[in-house]
This record gives C-alpha cells, sequence and structure tokens, in this order.
C-alpha cells in the first residue's frame, strides 16, 4: 500500500491532505465545544461550590467519558454507591481551602 | 547549616550573570550554583565557578515530557555535598523564580523543620484520583510501577505524586537518598521527584498547605511587570514565579542596589 506524501494533495480535493485534516478536526473540536456549551451541566466543587467545569458525560464500552473535564484539574471521588463527586485538587485553586492553614 | 541554591537556566551567559547579580544583591551570603541546561558554549560563558553542565538529552526534548532532574541531583551531590557536611539542604528553581526575601532560607528551614519534610514544593499532593496530565500518563508505566514497587517502604508502593517542578526543597538526606537510588526509569519530574521521594520514605510536603510562601509561585499565567514590582514594593512576598520579563529583574537589581 503507498502511502501518501506529507503535504502532498489529497485525491480530487485539490486540498493539501494535512490542511484538509486540520479543518475536520477544527470543525469537530467546534462541534464538540458547542455541545458542551448547549448541553453540558456545571460541575461544582464538592468543598467550595465553584464550578469546575461545564461537562457532557458520554458512557461508552465500559467507560464513563466527561467533555469539558480537560479544562480544569480536578480530583473525583465516589461518596455514595451511585454517586461521584468532584473537587479542586489545588488548595490555591478552592475557595474554601485557600486560606485554610 | 546552609542550603546550597540551584538556578536551573539556560539563557545566554549575559542573561545568568544578571540573574545572579540580583540574586546576590537580594540575598548576600546565599550560596548558589548555576545548572546550565543550554548549548555547551553557554555553559563555558557563564562567569562563575559554581556551575554545573546539564547534558540531558530530556532537557532538551518536547516541553513538560520527560525533564528530568536527576542528572543535577547527582552533580549536585556529588560535587558540594559529599564533602561539606554544613550543606543542610537544596534548594532548586527555575530562573524565572524571582526571590524577594532575603530570609527566605530561613524561612524554608523552619517550615521543613516545623512539618518533617524531606521534600517541600508547591502543590505537592498525590494525583490519584486526578485527571492531572501527568497523572494519567504515569499510572500504569510499567516500568516506572517496577521501579517504584522495588524501593518503596510504603503500604501502597504505586501512589503517585506531583508538584510544580519550580521551587522545589530537599533536604540533605532526601537528596542523598535519591541519587543513592542509581538506576531511575524516564518520568517527568513534577511527578517522579515527589513520588520517589514520598516511596523512599520521606514526607513529602505542599508548602501552601503550611504557609504563605509560595503564594505568588504558579505555573501560569506570568507574572507582568507592574505585579512584580508591586509585590517587591508592599514586601512580605518571598518568591514570585513565573516572570518572563527581563526588565523586572533590572528594576529590581537597582533596587537591590541602592
Amino acid at each position: 500500500m503507498l502511502r501518501r506524501v506529507r503535504g502532498a494533495p489529497s485525491d480530487g480535493a485539490g486540498v493539501p491532505e494535512p490542511r484538509r485534516l486540520g479543518r475536520v478536526a477544527s470543525a469537530i473540536r467546534e462541534l464538540r465545544s458547542g455541545a458542551i456549551a448547549r448541553l453540558g451541566r456545571p460541575i461544582d466543587c464538592e468543598v467550595c461550590g465553584e464550578e469546575l467545569f461545564r461537562g457532557l458525560p458520554v458512557v461508552w464500552r465500559g467507560r464513563l467519558k466527561f467533555l469539558g473535564s480537560e479544562q480544569s484539574l480536578v480530583r473525583v471521588d465516589w461518596d455514595k454507591m451511585n454517586r461521584m463527586t468532584f473537587s479542586h485538587v489545588l488548595r490555591d485553586e478552592c475557595d474554601a481551602r485557600r486560606d485554610d492553614r | 547549616m546552609s542550603t546550597l541554591n540551584a538556578v536551573v537556566t539556560h539563557l545566554r551567559p549575559a542573561a545568568v550573570k544578571e540573574d545572579l547579580e540580583l540574586l546576590r544583591a537580594v540575598t548576600p551570603g546565599a550560596r548558589f550554583v548555576v545548572c546550565h541546561g543550554g548549548s555547551r558554549e553557554d555553559f563555558e560563558g557563564v562567569e562563575t565557578d559554581d556551575k554545573v553542565f546539564m547534558d540531558d538529552p530530556s532537557l532538551r526534548g518536547p516541553a513538560r515530557h520527560l525533564q528530568s532532574w536527576t542528572q543535577a541531583f547527582e552533580a549536585i551531590w556529588h560535587r558540594y555535598f559529599e564533602s561539606d557536611d554544613s550543606l543542610d539542604s537544596l534548594y532548586l528553581f527555575e530562573f524565572d523564580h524571582l526571590i524577594l526575601d532575603r530570609d527566605y532560607e530561613q524561612r524554608l528551614r523552619d517550615l521543613a523543620e516545623a512539618t518533617g519534610a524531606g521534600l517541600m514544593g508547591k502543590n505537592c499532593v498525590p494525583r490519584e484520583g486526578t485527571n492531572w496530565e501527568h497523572y494519567v500518563r504515569w499510572r500504569r508505566d510499567e516500568r516506572l510501577l517496577a521501579h517504584l514497587r522495588s524501593i518503596s517502604v510504603r503500604e501502597q508502593p504505586t501512589k503517585l505524586y506531583g508538584c510544580l517542578g519550580d521551587g522545589m526543597w530537599l533536604s540533605r538526606n532526601a537528596l542523598r537518598s535519591y541519587v543513592a537510588v542509581g538506576e531511575h526509569p524516564p518520568c517527568y519530574n513534577e511527578t517522579y521527584v515527589p513520588t520517589l521521594l514520598h516511596h523512599l520514605g520521606f514526607r513529602v510536603v505542599d508548602v501552601d498547605s503550611h504557609s504563605d510562601l509560595y503564594s505568588h509561585v504558579r505555573f501560569a499565567p506570568v507574572f507582568c511587570f507592574d505585579e512584580v514590582m508591586s509585590l517587591a514594593k508592599r514586601g512580605g512576598t518571598a518568591f514570585v514565579h513565573p516572570v518572563k520579563d527581563r526588565a523586572a529583574n533590572a528594576a529590581l537589581l537597582r533596587s537591590a542596589a541602592s
């Protein structure tokens, strides 16, 4: 099987392959961001109550993916058999713990 | 007892000279060693005998990937600590970590004594159950986990810690133990240093949990000139990181000299 040379024109499109893939990736990212903004729910820190991120849960093949969670650094735990909790990892980001020394 | 201060830099000799002048002006009496991770030519041009060249390829790879402090720790231990029992601690920081308080060594030592720390750092906390990018990268790295299992004195030998790579304070015993391990697997220093020292039996301490020393130390965003000068004028601030505006260094040097 022949490999496409990086930067070579794609079949018929007349647009270099990496650029075309970049546009597709960019469109997917925009779609994803739009879905999170419209359908996502605010996820708050269980300690200070501040919003950690706006997330959209997706369950797939034994995994729970939280779209949007990559926007912040968070710790996750279970506090009931069917409930997860989220909190800040870093003390200086958490209003309730920042000055608690 | 005294602290050896290791300044990690890759800057040109003239900039390193300015940085050392500022450090010496703000903290007369403190002892500094330059850990240079730039070109050999720039290293040779740095005007001090207290310097070590770091040619570790990990320091020249992609940012925040595999950077290791091991070479710096080994060089510093063998060259300075082995022959000088008066050195009780190492303070390693990056060139963009400014020191504003001349008493910082004593403040760090006091905090270490109060907490029993072997390592102190910014955001030095366990990272399990978090989405920290360097935790999710390393949590199933079999080479790292096997290494930790082989040396750990803890009940949970695969527990991973994290901290900022800048502003690490190590006790003499912690540095000796780190170097004595000998072989180290590839791992990013922000994960590896606190994790290894925890598993070697040392207490790793989050500075923010006990003190305001690191109130103005962070990963991002960069402190601008006005912020730095405001903190310096106000007083009470020990450290500021990251500061990339060289004008701030120059202004602080003028202020310290006058």
